[in-house]
């Protein structure tokens, strides 16, 4: 097992993670979280404080992270503003940096990139618009956004 | 005095949840409500994919779509709260903090867009409180539901995060039943009311999402609902598909209708069924309409 006591500071610089050494252990953001209700195996406290300790390669490589629905309950009941979605968040991006991202993440990201949506718009779906008197999807600006994901080199990150 | 605003759909309404876009449209309509079409608007840049992989991507990404609205001078409203938290949430940043916006800015250069910070972003729940009004909404009410119980599921992204998301408590909020109570209907109360559907879950970990709505599901049954009704198309694709997972894998059969609220407060307002696209329901609302006197 290797620390590194670093490890928090590189996660103070991103944003969303600013606000990670103000953890004090309460455990209330675990408590409220409706994942950490179905398995313990997802637990936000725990994950904060694998990254405080430096166990920046088993919290990185824990697919258990990416977990998180979003649901922000732990953003407004944690006592000390750590805003812990977003510090899970920033552990899931760091861990997207070196290389571990899940396969239905990069493939959601690979939808969005290659439609513009994060859905497919097939035949049936603009049949189905019609028959409820609504538009077909038109643009959906999708030249735009690989620009963009050029440029930031996410098209990268997730294998395109 | 109409309300012109540019309409931001983002993915799961226009693709999966016709029933939503329908209804609200034909709701917010009847109160003067003005939509306006933002070509090339995609993908809001959703948390998953997006935000939890990189960060100034998914501010590009969302700073892209508030410059269409930008360019149109409209405020942007959606039906969806994913889409409004998203939105909502960098439209905020991108106008307080300096860097991040000369960031994106020049990563917009490429094609030839800049963020200036001249619009607000709203959800269509806002749009209903705060510019139209419950007496307006109460004023169109038509027919009332008689002895209908109501479970409500707000969604979390309706209210949280409450610094982005502004609308109601964010841990008891309460217009939403209000809203749904104009129509006649009892929004009931249930165990863990305002937790989350998991429906963030889908496709990620469904084993996980499907135990999360199960444990809704038990709840709103045994509090004796007739029917669910939700704001967000997330939820409401969560608890209609998670009923129909539930009966062929486990056999479980809850058969709770699950209406969208414009669907709701269409039928009390007279609307004909078939103009709020109510067919598109999974699982048929006949004891609904039962109930509408
Ligand atoms: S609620 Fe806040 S202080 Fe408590 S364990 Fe979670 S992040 Fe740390
Ligand atoms: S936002 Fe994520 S970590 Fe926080 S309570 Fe909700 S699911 Fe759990």
């Amino acid at each position: 097992m290797k620390l590194n006591p670093k490890f928090k500071d590189e996660i103070t610089k991103i944003h969303g993670g600013e606000k990670i050494k103000l953890c004090y252990q309460c455990g209330t953001c675990s408590g409220s979280c409706p994942i950490t209700f179905i398995t313990k195996a997802y637990n936000p406290r725990g994950f904060i404080q694998m990254a405080l300790l430096g166990l920046k390669e088993e919290v990185l490589t824990n697919k258990n992270i990416w977990l998180c629905t979003g649901c922000y309950s732990c953003y407004e009941r944690c006592p000390q503003g750590v805003e812990p979605a977003y510090v899970i968040r920033v552990l899931c991006s760091l861990a997207a940096k070196t290389g571990n991202i899940p396969a239905a993440t990069k493939a959601g990201a690979q939808t969005i990139l290659k439609q513009g949506l994060l859905a497919q718009v097939t035949d049936f779906v603009q049949k189905q618009r019609e028959k409820l008197g609504l538009s077909r999807i038109g643009q959906t600006g999708v030249e735009e956004v690989q620009k963009i994901a050029k440029k930031t080199g996410f098209d990268k990150l997730v294998g395109l | 005095m109409a309300l012109d605003y540019a309409l931001f759909l983002g993915c799961v309404i226009p693709t999966r949840e016709f029933g939503l876009e329908v209804s609200a449209k034909k709701v917010l309509e009847a109160f003067d409500v003005k939509f306006h079409e933002m070509i090339g608007a995609g993908c809001c840049g959703t948390a998953g994919p997006i935000a939890a992989v990189d960060f100034l991507t998914m501010a590009a990404i969302a700073a892209r779509n508030i410059c269409i609205a930008e360019e149109m001078g409209m405020d942007i409203i959606t039906f969806c709260t994913g889409c409004a938290g998203t939105l909502g949430k960098y439209n905020k940043l991108l106008k307080e903090d300096e860097h991040l916006r000369e960031q994106v800015n020049e990563i917009l250069k490429d094609i030839n867009k800049e963020f200036k910070g001249k619009i607000e972003v709203k959800h269509s729940l806002d749009v209903l409180v705060n510019d139209i009004g419950l007496d307006k909404i109460k004023n169109s009410i038509k027919k009332k539901f008689n002895g209908l119980n109501v479970a409500a599921h707000i969604g979390c992204h309706a209210v949280r995060p409450s610094d982005i998301r502004k609308f109601d408590s964010p841990e008891r909020p309460i217009l939403f039943d209000q809203l749904i109570e104009l129509t006649g209907a009892k929004s009931i109360n249930f165990l863990g009311k305002n937790l989350c559907c998991g429906a963030g879950l889908i496709g990620v970990a469904d084993d996980y999402s499907l135990a999360l709505v199960r444990e809704k599901l038990i709840k709103v049954k045994a509090a004796g609902a007739d029917c669910m009704c939700t704001i967000c198309a997330a939820c409401h694709l969560q608890y209609e598909m998670s009923q129909l997972s539930l009966k062929t894998k486990f056999k479980e059969d809850y058969n709770i209708p699950v209406l969208h609220y414009y669907q709701l407060l269409g039928l009390s307002m007279g609307v004909k069924p078939e103009e709020i696209a109510l067919q598109t329901v999974k699982i048929k609302a006949d004891n609904v309409l039962a109930k509408l006197k």
